[in-house]
């Protein structure tokens, strides 16, 4: 047997006793399945032997070389980075760089990429938290917000004071300096602190940020109450916030003082209802008490920002009463005083708008828990003109009481409001303990909001999408009528556009 | 019948010593070798004269389909000489080339079997010597004529494994071993393949005509 026709002997030899062909030999001698087998296997092996080839493969073609050789020539061996393989890994890693590079944790937080307008805070106030009576003093090693002997503001974790120099340039005084609405000057006489800044327990602003919270659009609308009291004309000198007044009479004139002295900002001739609805008495000492049944207009938010805006012009006051009042009013500022401590590295290491994102994204921690919302007089009708929460259905106008002896307030607007309830002890936060996530008023997070926007209307620019531009800056000035920079360039826009 | 009824058996891992032809061939190929790694394109030519013959039948042997063939010669030899880097120089070039050609072969049938094309249709048309008037029985050469083409277009059933391992042992003479280091298999899988493969054709041929 040849070795090409027994490829089925090595087959039985092998799946025979380890190649014993005796073994193999002796076996298929014995057993007729297997010599049946075999002998088919003959058979068949014989008949293909045998049979004909019908299709003989034809001759290589005669210009065969010829067409290797075209084909040599055409095919170049492909560079390695060509390879799919390798251009597949690359573009995963691009892809992968970019998604790092763009991603939503690194730009903005994802309520303000989201385009949405924040839902204020505003209507979460925890009014009958214990307020302290007297804040800590600014913690100058917990940031940068001190004030600076020359005045300079740092740029605060409250979102007021953004290192964006269009957005915060300080003045003489080291302030914001009121813009043409006079919305940053606390000279305005606008600066009764509102809910906003009632602080819970631990010494902050209850008004913790609702991060889930529903969007503005999304809540029920109240219908449009009629306003209790309303003001005209120029608010009289006394029409300063019990906070602000003795500060004026006491401390020492600052740049902030003369501004307010030489131009007052036309929001003196606004409502300073929130004079009268200040549901602050938890954070303000002598400020008035909370009015029942008193509608509060959407200047009362205006008088928050200013009440925010105001603690700068605090720093330099000696008087007890004033720093009490300072460290009560400034409160969201202290709180706040950590924040660039741990944004620190982040100002430090990224651009602006990183920082920025840094800044937001803390503040706008997910995880931070929502604080109960609690109906109450003094909570929801400090909306502001585009965060208007649903008119509390618990709030009615009840009759005005009789002015108080005792409230200041009263007598600076003519409208007698209840006296306010003793204040309890002020709970102020340790040295270097950063603020809970999530407590922020809605002021920092509209006037981000606003700075999103204004960038964005300024990106369309460079681009001259002057209609997008236009919108952002609307958009911005809507969310934030105080942001001085979107109304900047809104009007240059208009002035162009003339 | 030993080795290919019409061309040389390739060279394998196995075998008998070399002839003296076999040694001149062996020589020109290793000098042609040398040059064509050198970046000798010419030289590749001779390469291509010394298996050219063999690289078609194995193919045609594959892929019953003339046109198909001579493509997938042509492309065995580019890549051969494109992929010469890889060449080790552990077999002999003329298998290494073989194998390239299997696998092209096989990859290409695949091709044609999705586009509808099977090795049955080679024998469209395809007439038998018809040995009747030559022969002394004509019935019963008539009838041997019949199992052949009978046996044949069970063969050309067989699925393209079988088939493959089939025509390679038994029309090139390839061994066993060589069908495997080609098909890159084991040796007993070729046998596997080879015992499935012949009790496929006896039930078939048992069976009588097969029905195509």
């Amino acid at each position: 047997m040849s070795k090409q026709s027994s490829w089925y002997c090595d087959w039985i030899r092998r799946r025979g006793a380890a190649g014993d062909d005796a073994v193999s030999s002796r076996h298929i001698a014995r057993c007729p399945d297997c010599q049946e087998t075999l002998a088919a296997f003959h058979e068949m092996d014989s008949r293909l032997r045998a049979l004909p080839d019908p299709l003989p493969p034809p001759n290589p073609p005669a210009d065969l070389w010829n067409r290797i050789n075209a084909g040599i020539a055409d095919r170049r061996p492909t560079p390695f980075y060509f390879q799919p393989a390798w251009a597949g890994i690359a573009l995963g890693a691009t892809f992968l760089a970019l998604g790092f590079v763009f991603s939503p944790w690194r730009s903005a937080p994802r309520q303000v990429a989201d385009n949405r307008i924040a839902p204020s805070p505003l209507a979460r106030v925890a009014p009958n938290k214990p307020a302290p009576r007297s804040a800590p003093p600014a913690n100058p090693a917990a940031g940068m917000n001190a004030p600076e002997s020359n005045g300079m503001n740092a740029p605060d974790a409250a979102g007021m004071n953004y290192p964006d120099a269009e957005m915060n340039a300080p003045d003489a005084s080291g302030f914001n300096a009121p813009d043409a609405m006079g919305m940053n000057g606390p000279a305005s006489g606008l600066n009764g602190p509102d809910a906003a800044l009632v602080p819970d327990a631990s010494g902050y602003p209850a008004d913790t940020f609702p991060y889930g919270a529903t969007p503005p659009h999304a809540r029920p609308t109240a219908p449009p109450k009629p306003l209790a009291i309303h003001m005209q004309g120029p608010a009289p000198p006394a029409a300063r916030t019990p906070l602000n007044a003795p500060l004026a009479s006491e401390e020492k004139p600052t740049a902030l003082g003369q501004i307010a002295k030489s131009a007052p900002p036309p929001a003196l001739r606004e409502t300073p209802d929130e004079l009268m609805d200040a549901p602050a008495p938890s954070v303000l000492p002598r400020s008035a008490p909370p009015a029942a049944g008193v509608e509060r207009t959407e200047r009362t938010e205006t008088s928050s920002l200013m009440s925010k805006a105001a603690p700068g012009a605090l720093g330099a006051s000696q008087d007890k009463d004033s720093l009490d009042a300072e460290a009560s009013l400034n409160n969201g500022k202290t709180m706040s005083r950590d924040y660039p401590a741990r944004s620190l590295p982040l100002l430090m290491g990224r651009k602006k708008g990183s920082a920025q994102a840094g800044r937001n994204r803390s503040i706008l921690s997910p995880s931070a828990p929502k604080p109960e919302t609690v109906p109450s007089p003094a909570d929801s009708p400090t909306e502001g003109t585009l965060n208007r929460a649903p008119a509390a259905s618990t709030e009615t106008l009840a009759p005005i009481p009789p002015p108080a002896e005792n409230s200041p307030s009263g007598t600076g607007i003519g409208v007698a409001l209840p006296a306010a309830p003793p204040l309890p002890a002020a709970s102020p936060r340790p040295r270097g303990e950063r603020r809970p996530k999530g407590t922020d008023s809605s002021l920092t997070q509209k006037k981000a909001e606003a700075v999103r926007l204004t960038r964005q209307g300024q990106r369309y620019l460079r681009v001259g999408n002057r209609a997008a531009a236009l919108r952002a800056f609307e958009n911005a000035l809507k969310v934030y009528p105080g942001y001085a920079a979107a109304r900047r360039a809104l009007t240059a826009m208009k002035a162009k556009k003339r | 019948m030993i080795g290919n009824r019409r061309n040389p058996a390739p060279p394998g891992p196995e075998g008998a010593p070399p002839s003296k032809e076999e040694t001149r061939a062996s020589a020109a190929e290793a000098s042609a070798l040398a040059r064509c790694r050198a970046g000798d394109r010419e030289a590749y030519r001779i390469l291509v004269s010394l298996h050219e013959r063999a690289v078609t039948a194995v193919v045609y042997r594959i892929l019953l389909h003339p046109q198909e063939t001579e493509d997938v010669v042509q492309e065995t030899f580019i890549q051969g000489f494109l992929k010469l880097a890889s060449f080790k120089g552990d077999s002999r070039f003329g298998t290494w080339l073989h194998r390239i050609a299997v696998n092209l072969a096989l990859r290409r049938l695949q091709r044609l079997r999705q586009k509808g094309w099977t090795p049955l249709d080679a024998l469209d048309g395809l007439e038998l010597p018809d040995l009747r008037p030559h022969a002394p029985q004509p019935e019963r050469e008539a009838l041997k004529a019949e199992e052949q083409r009978a046996l044949q277009a069970a063969l050309l059933r067989l699925s393209d494994a079988h088939r493959a391992v089939v025509t390679l042992h038994y029309y090139e003479g390839l061994s066993c071993p060589e069908i495997a280091h080609l098909m890159d298999c084991s040796v007993g899988t070729v046998w596997s393949r080879l015992h499935y493969a012949m009790r496929k054709l006896k039930d078939e041929i048992k069976d009588g005509e097969p029905s195509r």
